[in-house]
């Protein structure tokens, strides 16, 4: 346990000492304000656009977890594995007296943090430029909060897709390549397809504007909550089995 | 005498058909072990196997009395090893890229770091980026870096590869030193015949995949022979019937 959470330290300070990954941050925040910033500015002009400071953060959270937080993660879990295979770095963790079970959940460990971060910060920011813009303050925080936090599911099992994926290479932007391309190729068949959409988890990124749409039911939530969580144990599982078969 | 690595057995074959078979040999507590043999010839394989980076089709490894592939942790605690290159963190100073591996160990401090440091005399480098590093460094870097653990066994593949006159000299003694003074086993792969007389008590010969010997003593093998270079000669024409 202590080498499991040795390496977690380990992981989330390689990735903050590679400056793209707090570059990344701060250009999330700065899109989130100058999108609010935006935003109020033709609300002014055109009265027929009205975005409150209740909508905006959510708004905020469909942009962010459909586009860049994807992008985010494919480029995080390239740099932690294939990256680490391509400059060889990765073996100064295997040579370690912690097993390669213990890496491999470290390392998406580290992962789930980023994301959380990113969404800390996708949140502080939609809020308070809401608040600032528009002037308003939001009564409805516990409701967006909520919001942001069951996103962070689906945005876990797509980190573990991409970890599954990036198995497969042994350099950062082939991996980043193939997750992009797989994950337009899933959304693309998924909208062609009817009713694939309901049953693969990229269409559930936004979880939380699945759930305002229409009459919320329990046993769909929990049908979709294990369904999710099924294709995370699945990418989990197999993930872990080529990174076990890894030879460096 | 104490065995602190046995390998028994041991045969790791890649897809090409190519890699070693039946590998047996043991490095007693103190040695200085030097595994010798042409660039191909397997070197790598064992030690990539001994340390986990590689799986193994038969055999079995043991370190310090602790199976390397079912007892992984235990095995590889009081190990250090640089296989290969001298791989690290670029992007990180020396000090944080030991910092990283210390938390591995209890006992591991920013004291014991500092006098790691010292030992590899890279003290005033601590605080540079690794990438600014010159060859040598990064080598004497990645032997401090096998030293964290407080190993009673330390792994070095090639360590000497691409150092200058003055860096395999300074590598030589440091290896030497440590064995010495702290007790360190070694075992050490090189295709030099002469790195391997200058620095081991023992030798094992690999060639084609295959040990030739298991760990002669030095001192008896130089009472048969003029040099290390004449018994290794000798030892691979035997295996080629004489050729």
């Amino acid at each position: 346990m202590n080498n499991l959470n040795a390496n977690i330290i380990n992981e989330v300070q390689k990735l903050f000492f590679k400056k793209k990954i707090t570059v990344f941050l701060i250009i999330t925040a700065i899109i989130c304000f100058l999108s609010a910033f935006f935003i109020s500015a033709i609300q002014a002009k055109l009265v027929f656009i009205a975005v409150d400071s209740v909508i905006f953060p959510l708004m905020t959270l469909w942009v962010f977890t459909n586009i860049f937080l994807p992008l985010f993660i494919f480029m995080t879990v390239a740099e932690l594995f294939s990256g680490e295979v391509g400059d060889k770095s990765l073996k100064l963790v295997l040579i370690r007296p912690i097993s390669r079970l213990k890496i491999f959940i470290s390392k998406n460990i580290a992962i789930v943090i980023y994301i959380i971060i990113n969404l800390t910060v996708v949140f502080i920011v939609s809020m308070l430029s809401s608040m600032l813009l528009n002037g308003a303050s939001s009564s409805n925080i516990l409701n967006i909060m909520f919001a942001y936090f069951i996103d962070i599911i689906p945005a876990v099992v797509l980190a573990l897709f991409s970890s599954f994926i990036a198995q497969f290479f042994k350099s950062s932007s082939g991996a980043i390549i193939t997750c992009i391309l797989s994950f337009i190729a899933i959304k693309g068949v998924a909208l062609f397809v009817s009713g694939l959409n309901n049953i693969v988890f990229t269409s559930y990124l936004n979880w939380y504007s699945i759930w305002s749409i229409g009459q919320f039911s329990f046993l769909g939530t929990i049908n979709t909550l294990f369904m999710v969580l099924a294709y995370g144990v699945i990418f989990f599982t197999l993930g872990y089995y080529f990174f076990d078969k890894k030879e460096i | 005498m104490e065995t602190v690595l046995k390998v028994d057995g041991l045969t790791k074959l890649y897809n090409n058909g190519r890699g070693v078979r039946d590998i047996n040999f043991e490095v007693y507590k103190g040695d200085v072990f030097g595994f010798l043999g042409p660039n191909g010839a397997g070197k790598t394989t064992v030690m990539k196997s001994i340390t986990g980076l590689n799986t193994f089709k038969s055999g079995k490894v043991e370190i310090l009395g602790f199976d390397s592939r079912t007892q992984f942790e235990k095995a590889l605690g009081k190990v250090g090893a640089i296989i290969e290159t001298a791989d690290l963190y670029e992007y990180m100073s020396a000090y944080h890229n030991l910092k990283i591996a210390s938390r591995f160990y209890k006992s591991m401090d920013n004291y014991s770091i500092d006098e790691i440091l010292d030992i590899v005399e890279l003290t005033g480098f601590k605080n540079e980026k690794v990438s600014k590093f010159s060859l040598g460094m990064k080598q004497r870097l990645a032997l401090a870096l096998a030293l964290i653990s407080k190993p009673e066994l330390v792994i070095l593949d090639e360590p000497t590869n691409g150092l200058d006159i003055e860096g395999t000299v300074a590598m030589r003694n440091l290896i030497l030193e440590l064995a010495s003074t702290k007790g360190i086993t070694f075992f050490i792969s090189s295709h030099l015949v002469h790195e391997i007389e200058l620095m081991c008590n023992r030798v094992a010969i690999i060639n084609n995949g295959q040990l030739i010997n298991k760990g002669e003593d030095i001192k008896i093998i130089k009472e048969k022979y003029a040099s290390l270079e004449d018994f290794y000669m000798d030892q691979v024409k035997s295996t080629r019937g004489g050729i």
